[in-house]
């Protein structure tokens, strides 16, 4: 039996090779994706990338916080030291020396621009910070007195700045100008993100409470003996040596972003690509064993039983799985090399990131790469088990034109489950449990389409039924595909989902955007929106300065950082109390604004549902540095999606945050005041570097759009990946399909057609079940987004489809399906029509 | 070799397995170019044509029948009939199409697929649509090889009416003695050559002859 299967595979070792590489390549995914993961965790757990590597302190210590839960979030601020701790630390017998960090935003300001942004932040640190990583001056000399400063090589660069300069530095407190002292090689070892270095104590003023201190042995003392008193006697620290110190000091929030965005990106990418491939090796199985069926009952009357025709199946479907995994180890490694490139190229890749494909991702491959081929084997040695033995007999063939029952069945029920789903996402809209809802109706919609595909082509052939008495290739092509939906339907089902996919993953970023912004609009009361430099903010001053200005009735800033309330993690707004009900249109479910005040928090009702809470009742969150903040439940207020879920008094949290920086100030006016005038005071008063701008609302909210259309190179690729993946799977279905028509190909050359009649037959075909294809996947997976943007905003219907990005997506399935559909029948039309006949019996 | 075969005549082709029978019929109706030689139709060296060309020329001017029927597995009897017609975009003569259908007796079957049809009645089907053009020559090979012998009676009968009745030529590759005595004329291979030639033929006379040929 053995025997057999692998004679049998070998003698369709062509069309095998085909089935071989699609699942070698999901599976190979899946070990790059997971290589990829591994070795960006093992990054993580070296210390984020260790862009501080405090080789210059012996023992380092941190603040342990109470839950330390947060702080591996992208939002995860450190601890800070209490003065009570710091003065325990330098009073310690074995301490010969201590500098503390407290490193805060600084950006310099060069001519019209802040050099910096979201991912690539700039800090400003003690001077002492030099000293402790070791940074050699390249130009001038150490900061010494206030308003000196010395900054990186790359920022002088960008700034053509030169020691002995003067240069403007946006911070917390505004916009001051100072002497740029000197400047820090930034070689292969310097600092990796933006660095001004100020004299230590202007630093310590502006830097608040230390999160770290760096600390010498006393004399005689070696630093092992420091760092085992320090544990002995200082409670709620942790003591770093050697390579953890790099722990102690992570401020690049890109890195931490990759860490957890990169496995988030490629766990989604390898997950989508053995669905998919799934999806596409039950197709090939399925029509190999149709086209096989003569083969099986020669079987059947030879002897052999059904479950012998079923293990024949199956043991090829092994026998691929086998090859498919020794390949995708290949694939794995390639792969994980050109996606380790190309995350280097965009600069996305933690520090001292190395590559490790290791054998847990090996071992993930091959599982995967036998557990596909071999789970969607079942139902065609089904079928071909089933296949009785007097078709061997038959002369003429014909497929089936009965549609599967069962296929049928669970077509329906996908379709009545879209629609209980749906109804969800519209009862519950404003609710994230209906965008749940909605995204799982949108694949669930997809899945439908793909099920019901025969019964749908046998729907759209009658329609077309007219069109087919234009010519004989039209003719043709009607029969051909009205005589085999199921062959059809294979052939579009491929090309269906890869447009569903390609959509869903173009459009959801760019509708989800929206429908945020709209409900964000809806929320704001503002009639001006006060904002810096993107990414970067605004100093803590501007609010006030802007209530000052005349024509202001009201202005508050906010800044965003993320808190827990019984272990979930919730966006969170940190704004001036007084201000939250002149700026934003918030229902109140329970309490007043006038009751929220320096100890109080507002909560979402969801929230405040989930967790139990009511108005007047106290509760304990976590910030995002661990520690505790107490707060009374003032307020609950309604708001959608977009909002969020906390909002907490500024002096609550914030001296304990790195970002000092105020994220915007919202901006109410007097009734009677002029908006263009306020707005042109506004810009003269607050003092927030070259690119602070003052919009009104619809300006805010369509500076926002633009803002958000940038940053999508990660769903182009993750597009690339997947319809990329399917292309080729879908090439493969489509060959092997086209190369089992050979045979009427080759009868149609008999009956007096021209090879390119029969070409145009084929072309006829492609081009209808391409593009019934991409209407489908078009009108399944927008409905589905539509119905999510009505699930986010609760009011209206927000659906972006950018017209150059649907256009490619579909243009791509066309050429896709052409191209595939021709270029193997082209290879079977060339074959003298009277061999063809004679080896296919 | 050389053989000639004249409008409105009906000619088997005899001669033992390998005799080359089936190559001799597939290089005259074109299916198969010749390594050297020329086959003349209406004047014409259909060797000389190109693919295109030839693909026109079947398509006007030949009829196949197969051994193997191969009628499209998709279309009904009556679109199998008239798929050449379509294909070449000529326009159908439907009473001949008619009287081509009753006079085989496919009247009551014409709307079924081949799959829903017998042997013979696929096989008449095949030699309608190899007639229903009005061809310059009907070839035939080993028509009557895969029916029993009242369906080879229907499909012969068939084609001797297209001879005799409506002056067509037929050109038949067979190795049935009896098949062969229904033609005016019976051509014997062997090993790739003309071996002899009878005219009237009666079975028992293509039997010696067949009988001979094996034993040479």
């Amino acid at each position: 039996m053995i025997r057999f299967v692998v004679r049998s595979a070998a003698a369709r070792v062509r069309s095998l090779a085909l089935s071989v590489l699609t699942v070698a390549l999901g599976a190979g995914l899946a070990v790059a994706a997971l290589a990829l993961q591994g070795s960006a965790d093992r990054v993580a757990a070296a210390g984020a990338g260790a862009s501080w590597e405090l080789s210059g302190a012996p023992v380092v210590v941190v603040a342990v916080p109470e839950e330390t839960g947060l702080t591996t979030t992208p939002s995860g601020e450190p601890a800070r030291l209490d003065p009570a701790t710091v003065e325990m630390l330098a009073g310690l017998p074995e301490v010969g020396g201590m500098e503390v960090e407290a490193p805060f935003p600084a950006y310099v300001v060069a001519g019209d621009r802040t050099l910096g942004g979201q991912a690539d932040r700039s800090w400003g640190h003690s001077w002492v910070l030099a000293g402790i990583e070791s940074l050699t001056l390249s130009q001038g000399r150490p900061p010494e007195e206030e308003g000196e400063v010395v900054i990186d090589e790359r920022t002088a660069a960008e700034a053509a700045l030169e020691s002995g300069d003067r240069t403007e530095i946006l911070t917390a407190d505004g916009v001051d100008t100072v002497l740029v002292a000197g400047v820090v090689d930034g070689g292969d070892d310097g600092p990796r993100s933006r660095v001004v270095l100020f004299s230590p104590e202007e630093a310590a003023v502006r830097g608040g409470a230390p999160v770290l201190a760096a600390l010498r042995p006393e004399e005689g003392t070696d630093s092992s003996r420091l760092a085992e008193a320090i544990r002995e006697d200082v409670p709620g620290v942790r003591v770093l040596t050697g390579a953890d110190r790099g722990e102690a000091l992570v401020l690049d929030v890109a890195d931490r972003e990759l860490a957890s965005g990169m496995g988030r990106f490629l766990g989604t990418v390898s997950g989508l690509v053995l669905l998919l491939a799934a999806v596409l090796v039950a197709g090939l199985l399925t029509t190999a064993v149709r086209d096989r069926s003569r083969e099986f009952a020669l079987l059947r009357l030879t002897g052999a039983t059904p479950g012998r025709v079923r293990s024949l199946v199956v043991g090829e479907a092994l026998v691929l799985g086998c090859v498919a995994a020794v390949l995708s180890w290949g694939a794995g490694v390639l792969l994980a090399v050109l996606l380790a490139r190309f995350f280097g190229a965009m600069g996305v890749l933690p520090q001292g990131f190395e590559l490790l494909v290791g054998w847990s991702a090996l071992t993930a491959g091959t599982v995967l790469a036998l557990a596909v081929p071999l789970l969607v084997s079942w139902k065609p040695a089904r079928s071909a088990g089933r296949i009785a033995p007097v078709e061997a007999m038959r002369t003429a063939r014909t497929a089936s034109a009965a549609r599967p029952r069962g296929r049928v069945v669970l077509g329906a029920a996908a379709l009545g489950g879209t629609a209980v789903l749906l109804l969800v996402a519209w009862g519950f809209s404003g609710n994230q449990g209906a965008v749940v809802a909605a995204l799982a109706a949108t694949a669930l919609l997809v899945l439908a389409a793909a099920l019901l595909s025969p019964v749908l082509v046998r729907g759209m052939l009658r329609l077309c039924r007219p069109s087919s008495r234009a010519g004989a290739v039209l003719f043709l092509a009607h029969r051909d595909a009205y005589a085999d939906t199921g062959r059809v339907a294979g052939v579009m089902t491929p090309l269906l989902v890869t447009t569903a996919v390609a959509c869903v993953l173009l459009f959801q970023g760019p509708t989800t955007d929206q429908a945020r912004l709209h409900s964000y609009g809806e929320r704001l009361a503002a009639d001006l929106v006060v904002a810096g430099p993107v990414g970067i903010g605004l100093p803590v001053t501007a609010a006030p300065t802007a209530a000052r200005v005349p024509g202001v009735a009201s202005a508050g800033g906010f800044r965003q950082t993320v808190t827990t309330i019984t272990g979930a993690t919730l966006t969170t707004y940190l704004v001036d109390p007084e201000t939250v009900a002149d700026v934003y249109r918030l229902d109140t479910e329970e309490g007043r604004w006038e009751e929220f005040g320096a100890d109080g928090v507002a909560l979402h009702t969801d929230v405040a549902r989930s967790a139990g809470l009511r108005a007047g009742d106290a509760v304990t969150l976590s910030g995002p540095d661990g520690e505790p903040i107490r707060a009374q439940v003032a307020v609950l207020y309604e708001a959608g999606l977009d909002f969020p879920q906390v909002l907490l008094p500024r002096q609550s949290l914030a001296p304990r945050m790195l970002d000092a920086m105020e994220s915007a100030v919202h901006v109410t006016l007097d009734p009677a005041a002029d908006p263009a005038q306020v707005a042109r005071l506004l810009e003269e008063a607050i003092d927030g570097g070259p690119e602070l701008v003052v919009t009104d609302r619809a300006g805010h909210l369509s500076l926002l759009e633009r803002q958000g259309e940038g940053d999508d190179w990660i769903t182009f690729l993750m597009v690339a990946l997947v319809a990329g993946f399917a292309g080729i799977s879908t090439v493969n279905t489509l060959i092997v399909s086209t190369a089992g028509r050979a045979r009427n190909f080759a009868l149609l050359r008999l009956a007096g057609a021209s090879r390119r009649q029969v070409a145009g037959m084929v072309a006829g075909e492609a081009v209808a079940v391409s593009a019934a294809a991409v209407v489908l996947g078009t009108v399944t997976s927008l409905a589905g987004l539509a119905a999510t943007g009505y699930a986010f905003t609760g009011d209206t219907v927000v659906l972006a489809v950018p017209a150059g990005g649907y256009a490619l997506v579909a243009a791509g399935v066309l050429i896709l399906g052409l191209a595939a559909n021709l270029v193997p029948a082209a290879a079977a039309l060339r074959a003298r029509p009277l061999h063809v006949v004679a080896a296919h019996g | 070799m050389d053989a000639a075969f004249p409008r409105g005549g009906f000619t088997a082709v005899v001669g033992p397995s390998g005799s080359g029978k089936s190559t001799f019929l597939h290089c005259m109706a074109g299916l198969e170019r010749p390594d050297a030689g020329s086959v003349l139709v209406e004047g014409h060296d259909i060797t000389r044509l190109s693919e295109r060309d030839l693909t026109r020329m079947r398509a006007r001017a030949f009829g196949f029948v197969f051994q193997s029927f191969n009628l499209l597995p998709v279309l009904d009897a009556e679109e199998n009939i008239t798929l050449g017609q379509r294909l070449a975009g000529l326009p159908l003569d439907e009473d001949w199409k008619d009287e081509l259908v009753e006079s085989l007796g496919l009247a009551d079957r014409i709307h079924h697929r081949p799959a829903e049809l017998s042997g013979g009645q696929q096989q008449r089907v095949a030699v309608a649509r190899a007639l229903v053009h009005r061809p310059s020559v009907l070839f035939a090979d080993e028509p009557t090889g895969n029916l029993d012998s009242r369906s080879g009676g229907q499909v012969l009968e068939a084609l001797r009416r297209a001879v005799s009745d409506h002056g067509q030529t037929v050109v038949m590759v067979t190795h049935d003695p009896v098949a062969a005595a229904r033609a005016d004329r019976v051509l014997f291979l062997r090993d790739g050559g003309v071996e002899g030639e009878l005219r009237s033929p009666a079975p028992d006379t293509v039997l010696e002859w067949i009988v001979r040929l094996e034993s040479a």
